[in-house]
């Protein structure tokens, strides 16, 4: 399993976009649990050719960072279309949380939409 | 004399409303046909873009962050992009996290820190689009999918309150087209080159609901396709580095640690 997030967290870099950003906190807290700095660190060390003059960022604090994509993103997935139906509630059960504009509620989401929640597929 | 005053104001009066309602007529007019050139052009763009199988560029990106004290600071990054649909791209960045190479040469995945001197690698078999959305499944954004993505123009889209034709301009000496649009979320602007090649050259997200508006900047340059590029080894060489595992690269993105994605404030 570990082999798979460090897989993850690797590809992470985003051959397709040159560059990426992390929408999940959380992620990047697991991400970071796998640091070994001690191996970083011989790594750069046992490399003459590395960049000896390269000063790595100081960690900031973030209030808030710039959104990296116009895509609308839901929980960390691209979502191309969301596709309202025709069954809405008035009041959503308990337990569902506002991600990203719409409310999940497990995997079911909805949208408020004049003053009721209408059910989307997300595709 | 009254009638003829009468007439003269009636006359007037409608003439006014007359006036007014052929501008307001012109108005909605000229909206619509802004908000459908908009439109077209983005269309002819991403559609442009999806049928390049061979397409290159330089970047410089610029992601803007908020600290705590209200400082706005910004970081930016330089780095290369080839890619070669469906399954095989090359690019490098550097920046203030490292200076990083990324490969992907249709049956395996690779990074390259250059800052340690160190790659990791693994197997990977699929197209660009099926590697970002794995990505994004992930919780991973990828920001110039936007962009470059078989799919973009729905993606980009969907969720588009506004759509405008800003006014054409000269980006890097290029002659642009400016667009602009809305989301709920988002403001994005786009500058996307005149004639036959019609690709972007600019490119803003602006995240209105955090704190000072930070914005994503994307601008790219010595774009080539097909021929004009010439052969690219997408065989990853990674020479004398070592080889580690992904999470000892340490931070890849272009942020450093500590990135809580634009939360509203």
């Amino acid at each position: 399993m570990n082999w798979k997030k460090n897989w993850v967290c690797g590809i992470a870099a985003a051959i397709v976009a040159g560059d990426i950003a992390v929408t999940d906190a959380t992620w990047v807290g697991t991400a970071a649990a796998f640091l070994n700095p001690v191996n970083a660190a011989e790594a750069q060390r046992r490399h003459p050719a590395a960049r000896a003059h390269y000063r790595a960022a100081a960690r900031e604090h973030y209030r808030g960072v710039a959104r990296r994509t116009a895509r609308t993103v839901v929980a960390g997935r691209a979502v191309r279309r969301a596709v309202r139906t025709a069954y809405w509630l008035s009041v959503l059960p308990a337990g569902c949380r506002y991600v990203d504009y719409y409310y999940a509620c497990g995997n079911v989401y909805y949208q408020r939409m004049d003053g009721r929640y209408v059910r989307v597929i997300l595709e | 004399m009254s009638t003829r005053c009468w007439n003269f104001r009636h006359g007037r009066g409608l003439m006014a409303s007359s006036i007014a309602a052929q501008l307001a007529l012109a108005t909605v007019a000229a909206s619509a046909q802004e908000e459908d050139d908009a439109r077209d052009l983005l269309k002819a763009m991403t559609t442009y873009m999806a049928k390049q199988e061979k397409l290159s560029f330089d970047f410089q990106t610029t992601a803007e962050v908020v600290t705590p004290d209200f400082e706005k600071l910004q970081y930016v990054s330089s780095g290369t992009l080839t890619i070669q649909r469906p399954d095989k791209g090359r690019a490098t960045r550097t920046g203030a996290t490292g200076d990083f190479e990324f490969v992907s040469d249709g049956t395996s995945f690779a990074i390259q820190a250059r800052h340690l001197d160190a790659y990791a690698q693994a197997e990977w078999k699929g197209t660009l689009d099926d590697l970002a959305e794995r990505l994004e499944g992930a919780g991973v954004n990828v920001a110039m999918s936007d962009l470059i993505a078989s799919d973009a123009f729905e993606a980009l889209m969907e969720g588009v309150t506004s759509a405008r034709h800003i006014a054409t301009t000269v980006v890097g000496g290029i002659d642009c087209d400016y667009l602009a649009f809305r989301s709920s979320e988002v403001d994005w602007q786009v500058w996307i080159a005149q004639g036959d090649r019609p690709f972007p050259v600019r490119y803003v997200i602006t995240s209105k609901h955090v704190t000072q508006a930070p914005q994503y900047t994307v601008q790219i340059s010595n774009f080539r396709t097909g021929d004009e590029i010439g052969s690219v080894d997408f065989n990853f060489a990674p020479s004398t580095a070592k080889k580690v595992e992904f999470a000892e690269l340490g931070t890849i993105d272009e942020l450093p640690d500590q990135a809580s994605e634009g939360a509203p404030q």
